[in-house]
């Protein structure tokens, strides 16, 4: 938990950093451009933010990491474990971060080696990629802010617990809940549509759904192993999507579930186990 | 009892003095399937012929989302939301539903005094409407297919209009004004009363009374409905959240991000969410799915004395709206043994 | 008598200030410059690889994740090649809306990167922040750019940041008439605004003229206005392809500093 540095002089605000490492960006570009951004950053000290400030150090002595993005590379990796060595408190930022990313689309499928050779050939580089995964894989993560990219409102949340001494609080139920409270029609049993509503952990508001697009599943699995990826395969099935449909879509945000190869297998067979 | 007759004509021009007198809300259809009570701009949008509306009356009077206070955490102060004052007019409401703010009421006012729901429910004009049953409904068995109260006016369908039984003062102020868009009922009209509920009674899919469905339920907890039923479920909490009697809510505080200032919030919670049965020390009173199923099985069947109904209304919603389609009335039905069309 | 040859490295490990991660090695012997790299060492992240054998709909998904700054870009562009692949034609309507959503994009990655990251260079400051001081006006108008840029991908798209509202065809929902007439409308009252903090941001520093020699690509709009989509591609040098050709006329080759390929015009 983070207390307030109590004795110091000079600048006594707690100190913030935000890194990337393999990503898109989109989590930083949303903490820059939250409306109170000013606030923040009058509140916090941002001691290492390269993608706004070159007053930036990797990795720098903070209170608070803000992490997104997946380990990619073997540089990742090292700085992910600079990262950790010099932070208090770890926060895992994002979908890459917390579930490794659309880049893990293709875990089981394809290894390292079959993604290099499709995308780089026989071709060798100085730097050595690695098969994509989520930061805790690696490292121990104090929390997990979700979202492709991570919704303004909990991006404050947390900042604000933080500031005032206290943790913020995971959500643990699906977007369904925030879908029915906003009163949208329900395109999977209207229409059978592909939504993955039911196992990815709410926060959004249901905003897709709003917009007559069904969930593809961008804040990534409900947490504490509540997605239920089983019950919503039969579901799917029974709407008349193919095993191979339901599998692809709930692994584009998923693959790195605990469950969901166990799940899968149970209801579509095949695949591992 | 006060009984008028108005014909449909007339119910669009009594629709708007309704809209005069407060925000009227009334069903309107969303989507190819699905009907919710919308905020009503032109009084022909009503939809006078609906099976059940996505979300339920309840949310009216307690908020799905709502800011309960501010504070001050300097000053150790809190400064109460003001709640807005104005007349929420629900029209079209069926009896399950009507019996549904009843549970409401007992639970947000008799039991224990919630002033956000008192507030709001005080400015509520509750309007019903007479339906006939889809093969979801079981308001019969729960023996609330005809209310008595709760209402203020209620409308029964005629081939030529509604007769409209007013069932409180509020009702007698809503018609007593506009003595030329009503009449007195005739013979005929209470002969087409009486066809109607025939008819409708005959259109439910099963028949006699669930009375003892409790004890059942308490005899055979270790029913196998629970687990084949549970690993189909997606815990996705659409039953609890489109019941008009479930009323679980979760609070949590919202800190501002300048150190002193934040809102206190509350929000619609499930007991099919994982830290619903959540407490210190990291206990779970309902750690796996099927605890929470079978939970909601349990707690919608208690009986509820002031009421005295189930808190089950049998308005379908739960079935009608499961993503993963598991049939609530069938499944009770297998655990008691009743027979009937499911 | 021998002189000593003098090599000088610079080495810039992380750029700041830019999207993505990247390096700079420049090696000068005898003041002369004769290493010049730029390090993409951002992990790559293999989407021509992990999209193949998808359906069409998931991996229009997944496209805009390429890059957060220009999101709209990736996913209209992936729609697009989709809707070629299967020959669906979508409607003017929709590629007008589309096109709006892209201006949108065009309108939020130039400001942020103009105001909030190059800015502060000219300025001499580490980052936006501590130049809002000093500099509030510019730094204002700047973010008020970005925000009707963000506003107008989030009115249209569902967000400004990974857009989910374009869907193949179309769109899961459109935006009201009045929506629409509210953009237009801040769109106007902006003008001004934007052609000032442009002036502005020109005069804090003499732009130096580049001799480098130097190839730029663009393509000709559709409907001949001032567009950002199209099919055929123009090169300065005078020549021009067709979109589909872009195979045959650009060569992408890896280099080793670098996850990011480079490419020839040929």
């Amino acid at each position: 938990m983070m207390t307030i540095i109590e004795e110091c002089t000079g600048d006594c605000r707690p100190r913030v950093g935000v890194y990337a490492l393999t990503s898109c960006y989109g989590c930083q570009l949303k903490l820059a451009t939250v409306q109170k951004i000013i606030d923040i950053s009058n509140m916090v000290s941002f001691e290492s933010f390269y993608m706004l400030s070159s007053a930036s150090k990797m990795a720098a002595d903070v209170d608070v990491a803000f992490v997104e993005g997946s380990v990619s590379t073997e540089r990742d990796l090292e700085e992910l474990m600079e990262i950790r060595k010099h932070s208090r408190i770890l926060v895992a930022l994002g979908a890459c971060s917390v579930n490794g990313g659309v880049q893990s689309w293709a875990e089981g499928e394809m290894d390292h080696d079959a993604l290099h050779k499709c995308v780089y050939g026989d071709s060798k580089l100085t730097m050595q990629g690695l098969q994509a995964t989520p930061i805790s894989k690696h490292v121990d993560v104090d929390y997990y802010l979700p979202g492709c990219p991570p919704e303004e409102d909990e991006i404050m949340y947390f900042i604000s617990a933080f500031l005032i001494g206290t943790f913020p609080e995971p959500k643990d139920y699906p977007v369904c809940a925030e879908c029915r409270l906003a009163g949208n029609p329900c395109i999977l049993i209207e229409r059978g549509e592909p939504c993955l509503g039911p196992v990815i952990v709410a926060g959004c508001k249901a905003r897709c759904i709003g917009f007559d697009v069904p969930c593809v599943g961008c804040r990534g699995p409900v947490p504490h192993e509540t997605a239920w990826f089983d019950s919503l395969a039969q579901t799917f099935l029974r709407k008349g999507m193919t095993e191979k449909q339901i599998r692809q879509r709930m692994k584009i945000f998923g693959s790195h579930d605990p469950n969901i190869e166990r799940m899968l297998h149970s209801i579509l067979g095949g695949e591992t186990e | 009892m006060r009984y008028v007759k108005i014909s449909k004509e007339n119910t669009y021009k009594f629709l708007e003095h309704l809209k005069a007198t407060g925000a009227l809300y009334a069903p309107q259809k969303i989507s190819d399937r699905f009907y919710d009570f919308c905020a009503i701009s032109d009084v022909h949008d009503v939809e006078f012929e609906y099976d059940r509306t996505i979300r339920p009356p309840r949310r009216f009077f307690h908020l799905p989302d709502e800011k309960m206070f501010n504070f001050d955490m300097t000053r150790h102060e809190l400064t109460p939301v003001k709640t807005q004052a104005e007349h929420i007019i629900l029209f079209g409401v069926h009896s399950c539903d009507i019996v549904g703010l009843r549970i409401m009421d007992a639970e947000f006012l008799d039991e224990q005094k919630d002033s956000y729901y008192e507030t709001r429910r005080k400015k509520g004009i509750i309007i019903g409407l007479s339906c006939l049953p889809d093969e979801y409904c079981f308001c019969n068995v729960r023996r609330i297919e005809f209310v008595d109260a709760g209402f203020d006016l209620f409308f029964h369908e005629l081939p030529d209009g509604f007769l409209v039984r007013v069932g409180t003062v509020t009702g007698h102020k809503l018609v007593d004004p506009h003595p030329e868009l009503f009449e007195e009922v005739s013979a005929d009209d209470t002969k087409n009363m009486e066809l109607f509920e025939e008819k409708r009674s005959s259109m439910f899919s099963i028949y006699g009374n669930w009375d003892n469905l409790r004890y059942f339920l308490e005899l055979r907890m270790d029913h196998p409905m629970y687990d084949r039923e549970s690993e189909i479920c997606l815990g996705c909490g659409n039953c609890t959240l489109t019941c008009p009697t479930c009323r679980c809510y979760d609070v949590k505080d919202l800190p501002a991000i300048n150190q002193v200032n934040g809102e206190r919030v509350r929000f619609w919670d499930s007991c099919q969410f994982r830290s619903h049965g959540l407490v210190a020390g990291d206990h779970n009173f309902r750690a796996t799915k099927k605890d929470r199923f079978f939970n909601r099985y349990h707690c919608k069947n208690a009986y509820c004395p002031e009421t005295t109904t189930s808190y089950c209304v049998g308005c379908g919603r739960c079935t009608y709206f499961c993503p993963a389609e598991i049939n609530f009335k069938r499944n009770l039905m297998e655990i008691a043994g009743y027979r009937g069309a499911v | 008598m021998t002189r000593k040859k003098i090599i000088r490295p610079i080495n810039v490990d992380h750029v700041a200030r830019i999207e993505g991660k990247a390096g700079i090695d420049v090696t000068i012997e005898d003041g002369k410059v004769t290493v010049a790299e730029m390090n993409i060492f951002e992990g790559p992240r293999y989407f021509e690889a992990i999209t193949r054998g998808k359906s069409l709909e998931d991996a229009t998904a997944v496209f805009p994740r390429v890059c957060s700054f220009c999101a709209a870009a990736h996913k209209i562009t992936g729609l697009q090649a989709a809707e070629n692949a299967i020959g669906l034609e979508v409607s003017d309507q929709t590629r007008k809306i589309r096109e709006l959503l892209y201006i949108g994009d065009y309108i939020e990655s130039h400001s942020l990167h103009l105001f909030l990251l190059a800015l502060p260079d000219f300025l001499g400051y580490p980052d936006a922040f501590s130049m809002a001081e000093e500099y509030p006006k510019v730094l204002e108008a700047g973010m008020r750019l970005k925000d009707i840029g963000a506003d107008i991908q989030t009115v249209i798209g569902s967000r400004y940041i990974h857009q989910e509202n374009a869907l193949l065809g179309g769109f899961g929902k459109l935006p009201s008439k009045k929506q629409f007439a509210s953009l237009g409308r801040r769109l106007k009252y902006l003008r001004n605004t934007a052609e000032e903090a442009l002036e502005t941001l020109v005069s804090y520093r003499p732009w130096p003229e580049s001799e480098m020699s130097r190839l730029h690509l663009a393509l000709e709009p559709y409907d001949g206005t001032y567009s950002v989509m199209g099919n055929t591609v123009h090169a300065s040098d005078d020549t021009q392809f067709n979109a589909a050709a872009y195979r045959m006329r650009i060569d992408e080759f890896v280099v080793p500093h670098s996850f990011a390929k480079h490419c020839l015009y040929n």
